[in-house]
């Protein structure tokens, strides 16, 4: 695998009556139209080249320099010795002007993009590039690890005063042709790469662009990861539209968040329950007008109804759009129209345009309104499968094209369709999907005398894992090293908020173990557990 | 106020170092902003183990980057907050 690292030299500068966001009368074509989402970009970057694509602390970037920036990929990935078409280009990078260059530049070289997240911990990257086999990695001085890659490097200078001509040379692959690899937890834990064709993308993009005010003149704030499937979708929308992304500083702080909205003139925000969570606690927001904004939307995961009301509350006028998504669908398939957000409380909506749903049974017998089933999706938006794993596929994909999201849901008389839990043991958290089994299996490997049960637990509005242990030999277990292995192996997301050891695990009556029952002590266990009294009591007696 | 101090910097400290590989190295005086150390699930978790391990509650003003850039700073807003009444009594 070689790898390339991107350096931005300088930012474009953008004329000061377009960065400052004047309207224009600019509308971006149909993407139903294209057949190749590097040509679509393309095609939007040649038309919109003096307007901002991104804005960030560094500066801004237009759509030209973005456009010249991709290509300078696109030539070091065509030009490379062994260079085929349909190759799997890795990407660990942050957002960023990188990113982009590196999504579109591969896309143009007719190859395939792995979008990783820049966090993600050694052993899964390992897992994941044994799977697809990557012919190049592409990262940025910030964000690569030296110590994980020791092969050589080449640099490529992203620099405005390029003496070399850009051209656009269309790509050969289109519609149903493999366009990314998105990687994901499947339902046993492991990673699956959803495959996603260039068809399935666009479709989805425009689904997306019927469904949201979206227009060329928008600026959205991101916070999401461009290489997670519901911040890849605010990507492709608004790039597809001709609009503008603003990267922000500090993000972290809720307050900052809403400071960042108003600064910035932001038209549009979108996040993960978690972060509304925090922006209602402690962001301030709606204690001063937010102008430009005109929506907002939350997707991957489920935000309670109350804080959803209360989301919508404090932006008004600006909307707040309840959706719902996954990777396997390319990222939305369901919203729920705003001004339906009191009726139906709860909700996640209707199927969003070009997307079908309904609730089956096990025998994909479609069910009537008010039934709990298994909810289904059908359309252009769905995956062509997982990255060699048929098995994997047959399990979730049909012939007749239904995806089987492993959400149970029930649908109203009226069509709007309400969550009921997972079919598996997936959960989310924070936008990211974790099985309980990623976490044991790194337990159970580096310790074979003992058997864990990772058991999700609601912890103030967030989810969280319990890590319940047991004796296999009846030796004592060694708590203190249990965690130091989850601290060096998991993602801080993963990582259990608590250790319980039990004498033996509660089993159904199939002799399997009874998580429902482990899950019903969660509660009192994290209310046990959650005060330290004697940091408490130190402090209050010290003195 | 000393000892008190010294211990809670050692709380916070082991607690972020508790996040693995990256938190490792995090000293009192790392700038977790800068670092790009502090997301917002180690803020969340941060506020969540203060508030129920000193009884204190954060508002909308403590959330800001001036209380949580290094530990130094968050201990030093922890014990502005723990009510004196609480740190003399017994």
């Amino acid at each position: 695998m070689d790898i390339l690292l991107l350096q931005i030299d300088s930012p474009a500068e953008v004329p000061s009556e377009i960065a400052c966001g004047n309207a224009t009368d600019y509308r971006a074509p149909s993407p139903s139209a294209a057949t190749n989402l590097g040509t679509a970009f393309f095609e939007i970057a040649s038309a919109r080249a003096d307007h901002p694509a991104m804005v960030t602390k560094a500066g801004t970037f237009s759509y030209g320099w973005i456009f010249r920036a991709a290509d300078r990929v696109r030539r070091y990935l065509c030009t490379r010795p062994g260079y085929v078409a349909g190759a799997r280009v890795a990407l660990h990078l942050s957002n960023s002007p990188e990113y982009l260059a590196a999504f579109y530049g591969t896309l143009l070289a007719d190859c395939v993009v792995v979008p990783l997240p820049v966090s993600l911990e050694a052993q899964r990257r390992r897992k994941i590039h044994e799977l697809c086999r990557p012919d190049v990695l592409i990262s940025c001085p910030d964000d690569f690890n030296s110590q994980e890659h020791p092969s050589p490097v080449a640099t490529l200078t992203l620099a405005e005063n390029s003496v070399e001509n850009t051209s656009f040379v269309p790509p050969r692959r289109k519609d149903r042709d493999l366009a990314m690899l998105l990687f994901t937890s499947g339902s046993m834990g492991m990673p699956k790469g959803v495959m996603l064709s260039h068809r399935n993308l666009l479709a989805n993009a425009e689904s997306i662009l019927h469904e949201l005010p979206i227009c060329a003149d928008d600026r959205a704030l991101v916070v999401l990861p461009f290489c997670h499937a519901f911040g890849n979708s605010v990507l492709q929308t608004h790039m597809l539209s001709g609009a503008t992304l603003l990267l922000g500083r500090a993000l972290t702080f809720p307050s900052l968040i809403v400071e960042a909205l108003r600064e910035l003139e932001a038209t549009s925000f979108s996040a993960v329950p978690e972060v509304y969570g925090m922006l209602l606690k402690y962001g301030r927001l709606g204690e001063r007008p937010l102008p430009a904004l005109r929506y907002m939307t939350v997707a991957g995961g489920e935000l309670r109804y109350d804080l959803a009301a209360e989301i919508a509350d404090r932006i008004a006028p600006a909307s707040f759009h309840v959706m719902y998504g996954q990777s396997e669908a390319v990222a939305r398939l369901a919203s729920l129209p705003y001004q339906q957000l009191h009726i139906r409380r709860g909700s996640i909506g209707k199927p969003i345009w070009g997307v079908q749903l309904a609730i089956m049974d096990e025998a994909k017998r479609e069910l009537p309104p008010g039934d709990v089933g298994m909810l289904c999706a059908r359309g252009e938006n769905v995956m062509l499968g997982y990255w060699q794993d048929p098995a994997a596929t047959a399990d979730v994909l049909s012939d007749d094209g239904w995806l089987r999201t492993g959400d149970l849901a029930h649908r109203d008389k009226d069509g709007f369709f309400y969550l009921h839990g997972r079919a598996n043991l997936l959960v989310k958290v924070q936008g990211h999907r974790v099985h309980p089994a990623e976490i044991e299996g790194v337990v159970e490997a580096a310790f074979p005398q003992t058997s864990a049960v990772a058991i999700p637990a609601a912890r103030g509005e967030d989810i969280r894992f319990i890590l319940f242990l047991t004796s296999r030999d009846d030796r004592p277990i060694d708590i203190a090293k249990i965690r130091a292995t989850c601290q060096r192996e998991l993602p801080p997301y993963k990582l259990p908020v608590h250790y319980e050891v039990v004498d033996r695990f509660p089993l159904t009556s199939g002799h399997k173990i009874d998580r429902a029952a482990l899950a019903l002590l969660a509660p009192r266990i994290l209310t046990q557990a959650a005060p330290q009294p004697h940091a408490r009591d130190s402090l209050a007696q010290s003195q | 106020m000393t000892a008190d101090r010294k211990q809670l910097e050692a709380d916070i400290v082991q607690f972020v170092q508790a996040r693995g590989k990256r938190y490792a190295e995090v000293t009192l005086r790392t700038d977790l902003l800068e670092s790009g150390l502090l997301d917002s699930l180690l803020l969340m978790d941060l506020i969540f183990h203060i508030e129920e391990a000193y009884g204190i509650r954060f508002d909308t003003d403590h959330v800001n980057p001036s209380n949580f850039r290094t530990i130094v700073d968050i201990v030093s807003f922890v014990l502005d907050q723990t009510p004196v009444s609480q740190r003399h009594s017994e």
